[in-house]
């Protein structure tokens, strides 16, 4: 990874808002692979993403100027204010670094204490966070968040705002089945559809001259694959059971069948 | 919750999508090209690619994805842009040729096929620049793939410009011989226009008009599969019974192509623009417009009734799309291209459909005389004159009528012609033998109509 790039990346921490200004921050690029086994083996977290990544940016804070004014404290949120701000400043990193190509890891799980024997950071400052950056090797798909209406409201906190409903709408598929009946399809595509956390709202389902035709409605606001991945899978799994599986957004019947 | 739709309603539209030819035609982005402008041609070009390939760069991502997720093909992704003769003006033709190469590359970058907007609008007459880039078409549509050129040589309230008509007859022609070798690309990418609409979102004569925004979204829908089936399913239904029926399969088709446009939108930050309502047939079995017609009683697209059949089917597709879109755009009625049309090739081999009979249907339905084949002897003169038949039609009326006929350079009537994809196939027609060579060699304008006294 050339550091130009990486420049790019850190430039945009640089840009962070924070605490009347104070930038409490400063950042250690280790390139050193023997700095950076150590750190890697340092990190608690189960998975150890450090361990991969070429580069490592080792985030340093300094309290006592975050959340004070002329030296005295004045913030509800005592001396941690400074941690908002680099979480603003990193943020900034993993967007810019994103935008860049690069894929970025925010590794906090471990002893500060350690990290900064390692890095013989000097008295006044601590490590915070350890960023693992790279080019990634996978694209992974995104973990579920949670949906809009669940988060937002309008006025007071419970109270819906519609225009989050109407995203989470947006949240819903209908599946149809059409193939020639028999035992198990239900179950197949009940299935799949419950693996992968999808809701089965309701079923309604007729079978002329032994021809099933069932329609379904789901929630995929808890699903965790990709509309696409889900709709491969069970149109796969529809193959495997002799039928016809289409998911598609709730929207298009919608739109196409109501005023 | 219980479903909301009944069983009845998700079959449809699933039999619409998958044995009614039900798509999205095109999601077309418009983008300006006025930042663009300058004087160093070499510059103009780099700055035209660079814009192109970072405004619609997600355009093929976006529009996978929703046809994907609401299970409803979305066929072209296309660009549509500031005619280009506003972004060079005065610059020579060769300059014209390297933009278009420029637009080409960027095309093929994002995944667009075709960009439109290889533009001149001449109706009342030539700048500079316009001159050279008319005479740029035939070697830029020549030196690319999916550029599309179009020239305005007529409107409603200037006139028709007989000096640009004269002259598109020739560059007709020589954008044939140019692409003789590669199935007559050239002139399968030229639409010569009267009243040319600013937001269209079909080829060849999609630009990105000087009223539109920075960038907008505009959607093509088609649908003349639905209609006809819905159309064969009433064999008796008289025919104002038979108008609403055709609206209220309009509705549907346009609310999917609403959805579509929205969401798109939405997704790439770009606003949206228009629906425009055509029925846009494809050479797919029973996606055919002149299917619709012998459905409703001729017994081929041409016979006597077919302009008024037409002109019904046109007027209800308008009607239900209209209510089913904030706005409503572009050409927005039914679309003749013969070689796209199984049906209206099967017209005119069994002898049923002559140009002139084309050129009646267009006087009132959408666009013009659009992919007619014509023999490669037929003179420029000749073309002209149907240019200017086709866009005194549109001037009267008020109206977008474009030409887009096919020289087949070294073949003869009844030769067969290939385009390729979407195009199609067909025959060679015949064209009156007649000349129109006086009346072109008088050049000027025909000066505009009488709004009022309208009889």
């Amino acid at each position: 990874m050339e550091d130009a790039v990486l420049a790019k990346a850190l430039e945009a921490a640089r840009w962070a808002p924070s605490w009347a200004n104070c930038q409490p921050w400063t950042f250690v690029v280790v390139r050193d692979a023997a700095l950076r086994e150590r750190l890697a083996r340092a990190d608690r977290s189960r998975r150890k993403p450090l361990a991969a990544a070429p580069v490592i940016v080792a985030v340093l804070g300094e309290r006592g100027r975050s959340g004070y004014i002329r030296g005295e404290l004045v913030t509800e949120k005592e001396d941690w204010w400074y941690l908002f701000d680099l979480g603003l400043a990193v943020e900034n990193f993993s967007l810019a670094a994103h935008d860049l190509g690069l894929g970025s890891v925010i590794v906090g799980w471990f002893s500060a204490r350690e990290m900064e024997s390692i890095l013989e950071v000097p008295a006044g400052r601590e490590v915070a966070v350890l960023l693992g950056v790279g080019y990634p090797a996978e694209e992974p798909t995104p973990p579920r968040r949670r949906t809009l209406d669940e988060l937002v409201s309008l006025d007071r906190p419970g109270q819906p705002w519609p225009a989050a409903a109407q995203a989470a709408a947006g949240e819903r598929a209908i599946v149809t089945v059409l193939g020639p009946d028999r035992v198990g399809i239900i179950a197949a595509v009940a299935g799949l559809l419950s693996d992968s956390g999808a809701n089965i709202l309701d079923i309604s389902e007729t079978i002329v001259d032994r021809y099933l035709t069932m329609t379904m409605v789901v929630d995929l606001a808890a699903c965790r694959l990709e509309f696409a991945a889900l709709q491969a899978r069970l149109a796969e799994g529809g193959r495997e059971v002799g039928v016809q599986v289409i998911m598609q957004r709730e929207d298009v019947f919608r739109y196409m069948h109501r005023i | 919750m219980p479903i909301s739709f009944s069983r009845e309603e998700i079959l449809e539209t699933i039999r619409m999508v998958h044995s009614e030819q039900l798509d999205i035609r095109t999601v077309t982005l418009g983008l300006s090209l006025r930042d663009c402008a300058g004087r160093d041609a070499a510059a103009v070009a780099a700055r035209v690619r660079e814009k192109v390939e970072r405004v619609a760069g997600g355009l093929d991502r976006v529009a996978g994805r929703l046809a994907q997720s609401f299970g409803i093909p979305v066929i072209n992704r296309r660009l549509a842009v500031t005619p280009v003769s506003l972004v060079l003006d005065g610059a020579e033709p060769d300059a014209f040729v390297g933009v278009a190469r420029a637009l080409d590359e960027a095309a093929r970058t994002v995944g667009a096929d075709f960009v439109g907007g290889f533009t001149a609008l001449v109706h009342k007459g030539f700048t500079a620049g316009d001159r050279a880039l008319v005479e740029a078409i035939p070697q830029a549509l020549a030196a690319t793939e999916r550029v599309c050129a179009s020239v305005n040589v007529a409107s409603t309230k200037a006139g028709i410009n007989m000096d640009a008509v004269a002259r598109m007859g020739e560059t007709v022609l020589e954008a044939a011989r140019k692409t003789a070798d590669r199935n007559f690309s050239g002139p399968a990418r030229l639409s010569v226009f009267c009243n040319a609409p600013e937001d269209n979102p079909f080829m060849a004569g999609a630009f990105h008009g000087v009223g539109e925004p920075e960038a907008v979204l505009n959607v093509g829908v088609s649908g003349p599969g639905v209609v006809l089936r819905a159309v064969q399913q009433h064999p008796e239904a008289d025919l104002g019974t038979l108008a609403d029926i055709v609206k209220r399969t309009a509705f549907k088709v346009t609310r999917a192509g609403e959805l579509v446009g929205r969401e798109a939108s939405r997704l790439l930050g770009i606003p949206f623009g228009i629906v425009d309502l055509s029925l846009a047939p494809t050479p797919a079995v029973g996606d055919s417009v002149a299917k619709i017609l012998e459905a409703m009683g001729v017994e081929r697209c041409g016979a006597p009734g077919s302009t008024a059949a037409l002109a019904l089917l046109n007027d209800a597709v308008k009607k239900g799309g209209a209510m089913a879109s904030a706005h409503v755009g572009g050409l927005s009625g039914a679309f003749l291209p013969v070689s796209e049309d199984a049906g209206m090739v099967e017209a005119v081999l069994a002898g049923a459909l002559s140009v002139e009979k084309l050129e009646a249907m267009t006087a009132v339905c959408s666009v013009g005389l659009d992919m007619i084949v014509i023999p490669g002897d037929t003179p420029a003169a000749t073309i002209a004159g149907i240019i200017a038949d086709e866009a005194a039609i549109g001037m009267v009326n008020d109206k977008a009528t474009s030409v887009r006929v096919i020289p087949a350079v070294g073949h003869r009537e009844g030769d067969w012609v290939e385009f390729g994809g979407l195009l199609g196939r067909a025959p060679v027609m015949g064209v009156s033998r007649f000349a129109a060579e006086g009346l072109i060699r008088r050049g000027g304008r025909i000066p505009a109509p009488l709004r009022a006294l309208g009889n």
